[in-house]
């Protein structure tokens, strides 16, 4: 499709991205453009420096070259608090949620950049009252927990959901900053079919509005089905990028990849 | 008026024993403001001492009113702890570390104050105005209260609960981790500082050999006891550890050991503590507070019962 490339304006983009653990380049010189509206799958076997990928994009993990740019916005050495208030939001591969905290606190968390008045409008209030700004907040975050499907358990421990209701928790927390970009790190990991066809079924219900997802993901046939765009990573290097048609039929991808995977 | 009715109340001695346990309480739940986040800050003895010198320097030695003198207290302990756990927080010390750099902290102080001779040295200070009053603490106390539980119904509550379950993901929501984190060193410290200037000016002599491991074990033991997971353990903590001993006076030498196995056995029994979070989530969505949950128990026998003829029917 190649009037993308000259319609949309880039939401995100890496050049030369590298990361070095030492002599080992786990991300090797990743260029990666993410346009607004799309989803985006990047995709390649185990080790092959998805997930560093994702920890430099957030902040996580300083790069050794390159450069990031999100919305125009050079974050290439910005701390993840930054990155995230810049409109970027981000799932965990192993469950992150604030096991402690109910599931509608998690997602209040992850609304934290709409909520955040400062720490002395935090004490200028009636007692025992929400302000207005928290009652819109919470209001949202009820919404998004419909959205994924975990409406009526908002006063539940975050840690009493299942895996697979955990994960739903963190894709509502992620949405409830309101990012432009949600990074999805593989967000079916450790789940049955049916679980991952409902997440999936998810991702494909969220860009309303201008969003744009990257999601990193194993499981190739489910890819399929969801990404406008894929990238392929194999030895921290992007060997393919394009539809999932292209892909599928680039025979680089299938020596790499397809080619070994099990699942 | 309310220092009338204590009195009329409580024997003088009992009244002092419950006045030197509300300034502690006040202290603990400075600690307990780091410890909820799960930073080993325990050095609250020192930034009770700072609090505590200052404060009296102020009257003694400056003639400065008593309410200057508390509330600079307060800001120089909220200093004092502010510095040591940047120290700690920028040396990236966690857990064990992080608790030792705090004892460091109030010990180095403890050695300071008792060489400066400026304030009397090991020999203590004395000459401080009586001017702490049951009330002043009971008022105190219900402040550092209301801003716990203002904080707790915050994004900033919420953001400090973040961090307590997992700092990286708390990072990745967009919350700002060092200014999070030096807010909750600061305001314990703060908390610290103020019980340190009401103790001084309660019991009127303080050396410095007061503001040391024994005050720590004092106030860490209840937090312990009470448990971690709402400040509220650390309040009714303080109140049966710190007054149990003293309705026990008939077991003479052997209280202290009734003292320590009442806390193992808690500590075996419920390894969270005394207060869970659920039970104060409960008495606070009770609304009416802790009385209408008295009553919701007293009726709850009742209630099982009737619950009981309904689901028979219902089958």
């Amino acid at each position: 499709m190649p009037e993308i490339e000259s319609e949309t304006g880039i939401l995100l983009e890496t050049r030369k991205l590298t990361r070095r653990f030492g002599g080992v380049a786990a991300v090797n010189n990743i260029d990666l453009c993410v346009r607004p509206s799309r989803i985006h799958a990047i995709i390649g076997p185990n080790g092959a420096g998805k997930t560093t990928l994702f920890n430099l994009i957030t902040g996580m993990l300083q790069p050794t070259e390159g450069l990031i740019r999100f919305s125009d916005q050079d974050i290439t050495a910005l701390r993840p608090d930054l990155i995230a208030r810049a409109g970027l939001a981000r799932t965990f591969q192993s469950i992150r949620v604030f096991r402690e905290m109910s599931v509608l606190e998690n997602v209040l968390v992850g609304a934290h950049r709409a909520a955040d008045v400062g720490f002395l409008r935090a004490f200028a209030r009636i007692p025992f009252r929400r302000s207005q700004r928290e009652r819109e907040v919470r209001a949202r975050a009820l919404e998004l927990l419909a959205f994924v499907g975990l409406g009526g358990l908002a006063d539940r421990p975050a840690k009493s959901l299942p895996l697979a209701g955990q994960r739903r928790l963190e894709v509502a927390r992620a949405l409830a900053s309101d990012p432009q970009l949600l990074l999805l790190d593989e967000p079916t990991a450790g789940m049955n079919r049916s679980e991952k066809e409902e997440i999936i079924l998810l991702v494909r219900s969220l860009p309303p509005s201008g969003k744009a997802v990257l999601i990193v993901e194993h499981d190739m046939r489910l890819v399929m089905g969801v990404a406008d765009v894929v990238s392929v990573i194999n030895f921290g290097q992007k060997i393919a990028e394009g539809t999932p048609a292209e892909i599928q039929n680039n025979s680089q991808v299938i020596e790499a990849y397809l080619g070994v995977a099990d699942d | 008026m309310l220092d009338g009715l204590l009195a009329s109340l409580l024997s003088p001695q009992l009244e002092t024993i419950l006045v030197f346990q509300l300034i502690l309480i006040i202290a603990a739940l400075g600690q307990y403001l780091p410890l909820s986040i799960n930073q080993l800050d325990i050095g609250i003895p020192g930034y009770m001492a700072v609090g505590a010198y200052s404060s009296s320097a102020l009257t003694t030695k400056f003639g400065t009113p008593f309410a200057v003198a508390l509330v600079a207290g307060g800001v120089v302990g909220g200093v004092v702890a502010l510095l040591v756990d940047l120290l700690a927080t920028r040396s990236k010390a966690q857990g064990f570390a992080f608790a030792i750099i705090s004892i460091g902290s109030f010990e180095v102080i403890q050695v300071a104050l008792t060489n400066w001779t400026y304030v009397g040295g090991g020999l203590g200070m004395s000459g401080m105005p009586q001017a702490t009053t049951p009330t002043l603490v009971i008022v105190v106390l219900l402040l550092a209260i209301a801003f716990l539980v203002m904080l707790n119904g915050s994004h900033v509550g919420r953001a400090m609960g973040a961090i307590r379950d997992d700092e990286r993901a708390a990072e990745a929501m967009g919350i700002d981790i060092l200014k999070t984190k030096l807010f909750v060193f600061a305001s314990g410290g703060c908390l610290g500082g103020l019980s340190g200037a009401l103790y001084a000016h309660y019991a009127l002599y303080i050396v410095p050999g007061y503001f040391g491991f024994n005050r720590l074990i004092a106030i860490q033991l209840p937090i312990v006891f009470g448990g971690l997971e709402t400040f509220w353990g650390a309040i009714v903590g303080m109140l049966i550890l710190g007054l149990l001993p003293e309705f026990l006076r008939f077991l003479a030498d052997y209280r202290l050991i009734f003292t320590a196995a009442a806390t193992i056995v808690i500590i075996v029994l419920k390894p969270n503590g005394l207060v869970s979070r659920r039970t104060v989530a409960r008495i606070y969505s009770t609304g009416q507070g802790g009385a209408s949950y008295v009553w919701s128990r007293l009726i709850a026998r009742q209630r099982k019962s009737d619950e009981a003829v309904e689901i028979s029917r219902d089958a």
